[in-house]
């Protein structure tokens, strides 16, 4: 159990999801073709009856907070430090950059350079030890999943490895 | 020639010490290949299949069906070590094994997820050679309405893994469904939700949501606060499992292993089901329910035990009637085929000690798996001494090689990411993950098997009480849902009551958080 | 340490197969080879056959690639638009080559996005009934869904498959009227849309001669048509061209190698030597007879024409009969 004030603004966004859902991304989201043999059968109708499901639960999710007594609380969500948003932060940019660099420098040096960032982002007691896993792993999978599973790892002209 | 000189020809070919070599270095590739992350047993059978080309048929046959039986339950440890379910089913396994893990009790979760899939392995083997003719004529009768209610049956499981609210639950279940919807439109081929993305015509793939939602949160938590989990604590990963616990888990296993038997035997359905049904049934029968979802051994029991309940059963249509029940076994078919042999009932006339053969092998394999499990669950152990700081990068790294192993495309690393980002939402705002994907597993189940019952029909909607199966599965649709309600005013009721006593929410019992 | 003696059981197996003489220039790396389809389907299959029969003939490996979705689209589509420098070629099928072009309007590519190198394989198409139907022969099938349109159902696996398309041309022939009344049944993949036959969740199956070539040996299901100018070996049925159809014979499944249209002729030349390697090849051909289909080496201009052919015939069935997808 959150606070009642954040399950409130969940319930509301759930309720706000839904009709965005129902009105919007579903009748332009979906393509019904114009003849069909039964509404039941067409491809929106699965989509709408979940939409207005999700609606409807979060309506209910809204009643259940309201019946529930003020002194009835539970653990409150930690509140965010600063650093902790700083590097959270970090981590979106650091997943955005990973996943870009796959097409710059194929799959096996973004890995490297993803994990590097990645220990000096959490800031790692041991860098050194770290900074080779970086290395290694990253080739260590390549070398499993290219030689052995056949599975073509994507891999640039930059170092492209045998 | 008699049953009995059938028999001891197909001792004789399983008698050679190549078969039992071949046997194990199926079991071996399979646990591997299942221990990878976007390696599944699919996968591995399919590429294990050309080499058996050149060899005798039996040792052919012998080599997949362990890669197979390996491939089952090696997804269960990555699932338990690092919170990467390697396969769907596996996902069930991650609910109870990566809470233990987290309490320093990988060594008793890996212990228990290996004797349990023997013990189901074995179950489904023995149900496959007694049983075969039986239950494959049963699982025939299986077509589109009674898949619809069977799995609508199974989604009243998602009560049970919603913890303490039912309602996010069924959010987070209605949010699996429609990210389900995705792709070209069964019926009619038309676009739902494609924005003209080639790659997402074909819909979000399995494996990257399910690492998604379950491995990226671990990360995205441990970058929020990067600390080691209490040394102490770690130390205890080499915990073994003891008899009491196995003892006490041993109804689970064998309930998880008949339902995996049942749900293996019809074609299409798969192992995740079976092991969510299991795990649900055992959370629903136990004394330490409230304990479920937490760190519970008899939860890694229940779900391993389905999901390798379906392992020998798969078979029984293949073998009995020569009808693949899912992928791994149309591959297996193929293998058969390339021999000159057809699996089917002639079978058991033309070729019985090659038959014969392949049930002595199959036994033989539950015990291989245990030998080979043991030796794989000992070298993998250490991975939970692993420091965090190099473990959780090294999963990331893992994750994203794998998700894109599955089919080779870089867009589902994207979907992993981005359905990672959302898990982590649902984890602040304590909605549960494993009702979103048990309905993201069985959403396209379901929907479509409504819409091949209404074609069957014309549009009538009688044809989904068809029939003794159909009304069976509706009655226990309806008994799940008032039990479920039933449960969760009594919580409410009771938490309410306690609230008037004692101001103090930690005064709650915890069983009765558990049940709503 | 069981990863490493596994890792080194593959390598030797890997080494064996490709230790060759050097040819031209092309290929300095590994061929990537994408198969639009799953792992253990008819195309995975033949692929993957086709591959190790030409393992022995190339310096460099070839990597198999499998990109599932969307009957075929998806794979067709990343190699539409992959770098055309004969690195990347695709394992095209009739599905997502002539069926899905024909039927869909809104597809990623278009066939001319493609360049044909060869088309090595055909499937002969099979019609199936339950054995315990009273559907003895075609006739009786006709007489049926000119009846009752709407309760005879074609199981196939999924919109813009092979499967589809046949059913409906194959019912067109026989002089079915209203082809878009009789049920069809999507259903997830071939073998699925063969077991529903056997079921009796469907009436009705056309496809390749593979996956029901168990169920027809095994007595579960009967084969009431092949649309080949041959009988086919195991399958007990009359061919289209003796019930007087031969239109049907162009209704046929292949499989044929393609690069993007933009793929070096130095490649394209390398794997039509390739090819005709590789239909010599004794191992290739008995699995190829196995699954039932006759192994046929197209040149490229035979290639382009063959599938240009099959897909205006499809293409004008679909405008006929209204089965284009909106």
């Amino acid at each position: 159990m959150l606070s009642r004030r954040i399950e409130f603004v969940l319930s509301a966004s759930v309720v706000l999801f839904g009709l965005f859902l129902w009105f919007v991304a579903v009748p332009h989201g979906i393509v019904t073709p114009s003849s069909m043999r039964s509404i039941l059968l067409s491809p929106a109708f699965w989509p709408t009856i979940l939409a207005i499901a999700l609606t409807a639960s979060g309506i209910l999710l809204a009643l259940a907070q309201m019946r529930r007594r003020s002194e009835d609380m539970g653990e409150d969500v930690e509140p965010f430090a600063r650093s902790e948003t700083m590097r959270l932060v970090g981590f979106v940019a650091l997943a955005a950059l990973y996943f870009e660099a796959i097409s710059w420098i194929g799959m096996v040096w973004a890995s490297v350079l993803a994990f590097a960032l990645f220990v000096f982002l959490t800031g790692a007691p041991n860098k050194i030890i770290g900074l080779v896993a970086a290395l290694v792993l990253p080739i260590l999978l390549f070398a499993f999943f290219y030689h052995v599973a056949g599975v073509n790892i994507p891999q640039s002209d930059f170092l492209r490895l045998p | 020639m008699s049953l009995m000189d059938q028999i001891g020809m197909g001792f004789a070919l399983v008698a050679q010490w190549q078969s039992v070599g071949y046997l194990i270095l199926g079991v071996t590739i399979g646990v591997i290949a299942g221990a990878i992350p976007g390696m599944s047993a699919v996968m591995a059978v399919a590429l294990t299949l050309p080499f058996t080309f050149s060899l005798q048929p039996i040792f052919g046959i012998l080599l997949l069906l362990g890669v197979y039986k390996g491939g089952v339950f090696g997804g269960s440890i990555p699932a338990i070590l690092i919170k990467t379910p390697g396969t769907p089913a596996s996902s069930a396994t991650t609910i109870d094994g990566y809470p233990l893990a987290e309490k320093g009790q990988a060594g008793k979760a890996l212990d228990m997820a290996l004797y349990a899939s023997c013990i189901a392995d074995l179950v489904s083997n023995l149900a496959l050679i007694l049983f075969a003719g039986w239950l494959a004529s049963f699982a025939l009768q299986f077509g589109p309405p009674e898949f619809f209610t069977l799995i609508l049956f199974s989604l009243t499981i998602i009560a049970g893994v919603s913890g303490d609210s039912l309602l996010k639950g069924c959010i987070s279940a209605i949010l699996g469904l429609f990210l389900a919807t995705v792709g070209l439109d069964l019926v009619y081929g038309t676009d739902r939700f494609i924005f003209g993305s080639p790659d997402l015509m074909g819909g979000l793939n399995f494996i990257a949501v399910l690492i998604g939602l379950f491995a990226i949160p671990e990360i995205f938590a441990y970058v929020r606060q990067p600390k080691e989990i209490d040394g102490d604590v770690r130390k205890l990963g080499h915990v073994h499992l003891t008899f009491a616990e196995f003892r006490r888990s041993l109804k689970s296993i064998l309930r998880g292993s008949f339902i995996g038997v049942i749900l293996g035997a019809i074609p299409g359905i798969g192992a995740a089901p079976a092991a969510f049904v299991s795990y649900s049934e055992a959370r629903r029968n136990s004394p330490n329910r409230a304990n479920f979802g937490k760190g519970e051994i008899e939860g890694v029991a229940a779900a391993e035990s389905g999901n390798n309940g379906v392992a020998g059963a798969t078979l029984i249509p293949l073998l009995a009637l020569g009808v693949p029940g899912d992928v791994t076994t149309a591959i297996i078919i193929g293998a058969f085929m390339i021999h000159g042999l057809q699996p089917g009932p002639m079978m058991f006339a033309t070729n019985g000690d090659m038959i014969y053969a392949i049930f002595i092998g199959l036994v033989l394999s539950s015990a291989i798996l245990l030998l080979v499990g043991g030796a794989a669950i000992r070298g993998f152990r250490y991975i939970a001494d692993v420091p965090r700081y190099v473990l959780l990068p090294s999963v990331l790294v893992l994750s994203v090689y794998g998700v894109f192993a599955v089919n080779n495309s870089v867009f589902d690393v994207a979907v992993m990411f981005a359905v990672g980002a959302l898990g982590y939402a649902m984890l602040l705002l304590r909605i549960p993950a494993a009702p979103f994907v048990i309905a993201f597993i069985l959403g396209p189940l379901l929907e479509n098997n409504f819409r091949q019952s209404l074609l069957m029909s014309q549009g009538s909607l009688d044809i989904l009480a068809r029939g003794p199966i159909t009304w069976f599965f509706w009655g226990l649709t309806v008994l799940a849902i008032v039990l479920i309600v039933r449960q969760t005013m009594q919580a409410s009721r009771e938490r309410a009551d306690l609230a008037t006593l004692s101001p103090s929410p930690s005064g709650a019992p915890t069983a009765g958080r558990a049940a709503e | 340490m069981t990863l490493k003696s596994l890792a080194v059981a593959f390598g030797l197996a890997t080494t064996a197969l490709s230790a060759t003489p050097v040819l031209a220039q092309y290929p300095e790396r590994p061929v990537q080879i994408v198969i639009p389809y799953g792992p253990g389907g008819a195309t995975d299959l033949s692929a993957r056959a086709l591959a190790s029969a030409l393992s022995s003939h190339s310096s460099e490996p070839f990597v198999l690639v499998n990109r599932t979705g969307a009957g075929g689209a998806t794979g067709s589509a990343a190699v539409a638009n992959a770098q055309g420098d004969g690195y990347t070629v695709l394992a095209a099928r009739v599905g997502s080559h002539t069926v899905n072009p024909a039927m869909k309007a809104n597809l990623p590519y278009k066939l001319e996005d493609f360049r044909f190198v060869g088309v090595y394989e055909i499937n002969p198409v099979v019609c199936a009934v339950a054995a315990d139907s009273d559907i003895q022969s075609m006739d009786d099938l006709i007489a049926k869904a000119k009846q009752d349109p709407a309760a005879v159902r074609y199981s196939t696996s999924g919109v813009g498959s092979m499967l589809q398309i046949a059913a409906a041309m194959v019912l067109d022939s026989f002089g079915v009227e209203n082809v878009k009344e009789v049920t069809h049944l999507p259903l997830a993949g071939d073998g699925e849309a063969a077991l529903a036959v056997y079921q009796g969740t469907a009436t009705f199956i056309c496809t390749n001669s593979s996956p029901l070539a168990s169920f027809v040996k095994n007595g579960q299901l009967r084969p009431i048509l092949v649309t080949t100018s041959e009988p086919v070996e195991g399958f007990d049925a009359p061919t289209a061209a003796s019930l007087g159809h031969e239109d049907l014979e162009s209704l046929v499944g292949w499989t044929g190698i393609a690069g993007p249209d933009d793929m070096p002729d130095e490649a394209a030349e390398q794997w039509r030597s390739w090819l005709a390697e590789a239909v010599k090849d004794e191992t290739f051909l008995k699995f190829m007879k196995q699954v039932g289909s006759q192994v046929d080496l197209m040149s490229p201009d035979e290639s382009l024409e063959f599938v240009n052919n099959q897909y205006q015939t499809f293409s004008r069935l679909v405008d006929e009969l209204g089965l284009r997808v909106e």
